[in-house]
């Protein structure tokens, strides 16, 4: 190695910053307790409203079509919060530390994100219109049952935030993309 | 062995590397240290699932570099100007000849330089091969070898 080169290594050592590794420690095991309580509060609350909707089926549900919504939606709530639970414990995978390659991922990803929004927008969107029309059959038949005004109430809420999001998230994509590729 | 005493000693041996390639992403201290932080526990918790595939080192020198380059795009978004120094790292870029703002001179330039040159070259300041650059960017030796003339090409110009 040439002795330019060696002086910079040297003066690139002694600028080693000061680091109290025995607080840093400290906050890392912090941080890392945290995000795994957050994973666990995730799945036990996706748990619970499954066992909600269960118990829904069981008690309240009288009806065979209540009875097959309520069965159908139960599971949803178990399985994204299996889906998110697994994604927080989960390692990222360290891809190629290759500048180009890992921006070319974070593109993606931005891509991914917006694409995934959409499509619980529309898959909600579907859903809300299904839940509109058994509310307008009850109350054209006068069935005195809240039970789909109530879940038509609850779901606009979902969908506002959910349109929301991905609209948030396709207004900024743009940005986002242009400060990954000054990047490069 | 409690957990904050296994972190304690990956850090010990490792705190000064993560440190260092902290300082070459960002030069806001209060910043850095949050950017060490982040490192720190992703790296605490990608060694669990460490297959053993490459050194240690370099194992953690890629999160930290990930890490590093996923701060400066959220830095970025916040238009903060993460290329330029602060007044007064600019103002240390004289011909000084302390030590210290030696120091400061190399850490300064190294920010200057883009990612890709920044990385081949602080790793090539941290000890590693070209050979074994290679290997962790996917890239050819040759490649590598080309990165690396230009960087230091680059970094000779700024200081």
């Amino acid at each position: 190695m040439d002795p330019q080169f060696e002086q910079w290594q040297q003066s690139f050592q002694e600028g080693t910053p000061k680091v109290d590794v025995h607080k840093l420690a400290m906050q890392v095991s912090k941080n890392d307790k945290r995000e795994k309580a957050k994973a666990w509060i995730d799945l036990i609350a996706g748990c619970c409203v499954s066992a909600f909707c269960v118990y829904f089926l069981l008690v309240y549900a009288d009806t065979t079509l209540s009875k097959l919504l309520v069965a159908t939606l139960s599971p949803i709530p178990l399985a994204f919060s299996l889906w998110a639970f697994r994604l927080r414990q989960s390692q990222s995978i360290e891809h190629s530390l290759d500048i180009n390659q890992l921006l070319e991922f974070k593109r993606k990803k931005l891509y991914n994100q917006v694409y995934y929004w959409k499509v619980s927008a529309i898959v909600l969107t579907g859903l809300w219109l299904g839940l509109v029309a058994f509310a307008g059959v009850s109350f054209i038949y006068q069935v005195s049952d809240n039970l789909w005004l109530t879940q038509v109430l609850i779901q606009t809420i979902v969908l506002i935030v959910t349109w929301g999001r991905f609209v948030f998230l396709k207004k900024h994509l743009h940005k986002r993309i242009t400060a990954i590729d000054a990047l490069r | 062995m409690t957990q904050p005493t296994r972190i304690e000693d990956i850090l010990l041996q490792y705190a000064p590397l993560l440190a260092r390639i902290a300082a070459t992403y960002e030069a806001d201290l209060g910043l850095r240290e949050d950017l060490i932080q982040d490192i720190s526990l992703a790296v605490w918790r990608a060694l669990e699932t460490f297959r053993g595939d490459s050194s240690v080192k370099t194992f953690i020198a890629k999160v930290a570099h990930n890490r590093s380059v996923d701060h400066v795009l959220r830095e970025s978004r916040r238009n903060k100007n993460l290329s330029n120094e602060s007044v007064d790292d600019l103002q240390n870029l004289t011909s000084n000849t302390t030590n210290q703002e030696k120091h400061l001179d190399l850490m300064s330039a190294i920010r200057q330089l883009a990612l890709g040159y920044r990385q081949i070259i602080t790793m090539q300041l941290e000890g590693f091969t070209q050979l074994e650059i290679a290997s962790v960017l996917g890239l050819s030796e040759a490649a590598v070898a080309k990165r690396a003339g230009r960087a230091r090409q680059q970094l000779e110009q700024l200081l």
